[in-house]
């Protein structure tokens, strides 16, 4: 008998109620939230970072190398993130956002530090260095795709970008490029940069948020 | 708020980082008056900049990451956790090996008591057995005496041994036995003289024909004291008399000095 004839036959009893609260609950068991599992982290619990590493280590993994092109490099600054993470868990507020962006946030920033520092470039100030990334918060977390078809939409709209607004926005996000640094190296007006960047993400924001 | 629509086009590039000189100074200072409008707009621009991690070309970190990662927050693997040896660990050894220590002393102790008592166990055996010998000679002595038939025999020192003529007969040795034909003889005598370590003293039955026969060899204890009961290899009907000489050790099939002791069975 399937799932779906069962809660067919118990359909508006009292005992469907309880069934579902039952399944509810199993499935909570096998997949706990972010939330749920930063809340063990800030409790020392090594098996919620475990879990935590098995859902996002190899995206985190793929932007870090993405930045600093070395694999030995990208894991250092890996483990280095959810070391992060592990010692600062408590300082995680659900409430302020999901952690996938938090996480990458962080990971991206070490990354870009990590570039800087090879490229013998002055630091710059700022949050990169701080322990915490800054709050990132989700536009209206109805919206929100889940994560395989936000990966896929991200793609697809930054395939549909002209080649150079596409570059731009790369420059920046994966090299740590200003908008003048991003200027030259594309030989563009500094405005049209500009312009590109913010237009591209607008697209790209339209495109997560709109098309549920 | 007038600022807010001005600085609302440097949400994304500010997230993004891109944002620099008078553009981002001026969008860090409004952001640090804690704007309502533009602190939630920074956080979702910075929401859809995190989105773009997704085009990274999908890798895979090595499996040893995972292990790195992990030992960090928890310590070593089970294996390596083996590998190193706990105090309590090394506490165990250490009372195993004074358990041994002890065991094996204790062990040594038991066995050199045994062997005491196995020593003291055969003393005791051999007390036994002499004392059940003796008791056998009194009980052979005692049917001797008490059987009809029984004759007497005084043996006095004959003339030339060292204690003929002496005068205190109180301190000169008392010898006698009993015959009896079927159960055999009976000899006690007392203050009798050790003879020599090498010699020893060989009762003699005198046949009234032949040759005297050895009745057995013998010994007194260290008061003198002999009580010898003995039953001669033949029998000897006719029995005139006993006789006692000295021997070398072990005895002779025939005497070889003159007799000391002499006395005519009665």
């Amino acid at each position: 008998m399937a799932w779906s004839d069962v809660l067919a036959r118990l359909a508006g009893t009292a005992l469907a109620a309880v069934f579902l609260a039952g399944l509810e609950t199993l499935c909570e068991d096998e997949q706990p939230s972010d939330a749920a599992l930063m809340e063990q982290l800030a409790r020392r619990e090594p098996r919620a970072l475990e879990l935590l590493y098995d859902r996002y280590a190899r995206a985190v993994y793929s932007l870090v190398l993405r930045i600093a092109q070395q694999a030995a490099s990208a894991e250092e600054i890996v483990q280095d993130v959810f070391l992060q993470l592990w010692r600062n868990a408590h300082l995680y507020q659900p409430t302020r956002g999901p952690l996938e962006p938090w996480l990458f946030t962080l990971a991206r920033n070490r990354a870009l530090d990590h570039l800087r520092l090879k490229r013998e470039k002055q630091r710059r100030r700022e949050e990169t260095l701080e322990l915490q990334p800054a709050a990132v918060a989700t536009p209206n977390p109805e919206y929100v795709v889940d994560r395989q078809q936000r990966a896929e939409r991200v793609r697809a709209l930054m395939r549909s970008l002209p080649e150079t607004q596409r570059r731009a926005i790369e420059l920046a996000f994966f090299e740590g490029m200003t908008h003048s640094e991003i200027a030259a190296a594309l030989r563009e007006p500094l405005g049209t940069v500009k312009s590109w960047i913010r237009t591209g993400l607008l697209r790209l924001r339209e495109a997560l948020e709109g098309a549920t | 708020m007038s600022d807010c629509e001005s600085l609302k086009e440097h949400y994304e590039s500010y997230a993004l980082g891109a944002l620099e000189g008078e553009e981002r100074t001026e969008l860090e200072a409004h952001l640090a008056r804690r704007c309502p409008t533009c602190t939630p707009e920074v956080e979702r621009a910075r929401w859809l900049v995190a989105q773009l991690a997704h085009l990274a070309p999908q890798a895979e970190p090595s499996a040893a990451l995972r292990e790195k990662v992990m030992e960090a927050v928890s310590g070593p693997k089970p294996d390596e956790r083996r590998a190193w040896i706990p105090v309590w660990a090394w506490a165990g050894a250490a009372a195993l090996v004074l358990f041994t220590v002890y065991s094996l002393w204790e062990a040594r102790r038991l066995e050199r008591e045994l062997s005491e008592l196995q020593r003291q166990t055969q003393t005791e055996r051999r007390q036994n057995q002499a004392l059940q010998a003796d008791r056998q000679v009194y009980r052979n002595a005692l049917a001797i005496l008490s059987a009809p038939g029984t004759r007497e025999a005084n043996l006095k020192a004959s003339a030339g041994s060292p204690d003929s003529g002496s005068p205190d007969s109180g301190s000169l040795p008392e010898v006698r036995a009993y015959w009896n034909a079927q159960l055999g003889l009976v000899l006690a005598g007392q203050r009798m003289p050790a003879p020599p370590a090498d010699r020893t003293f060989q009762l003699w039955v005198v046949p009234k024909k032949g040759n005297p026969i050895s009745a057995g060899i013998f010994r007194p204890d260290a008061r003198g004291t002999v009580l010898l009961v003995t039953v001669p290899e033949a029998q000897i009907a006719q029995t005139a008399a006993l006789a006692i000489s000295e021997e070398p050790a072990g005895g002779r099939p025939q005497p070889t000095t003159k007799p000391l002791w002499v006395g005519p069975l009665s």
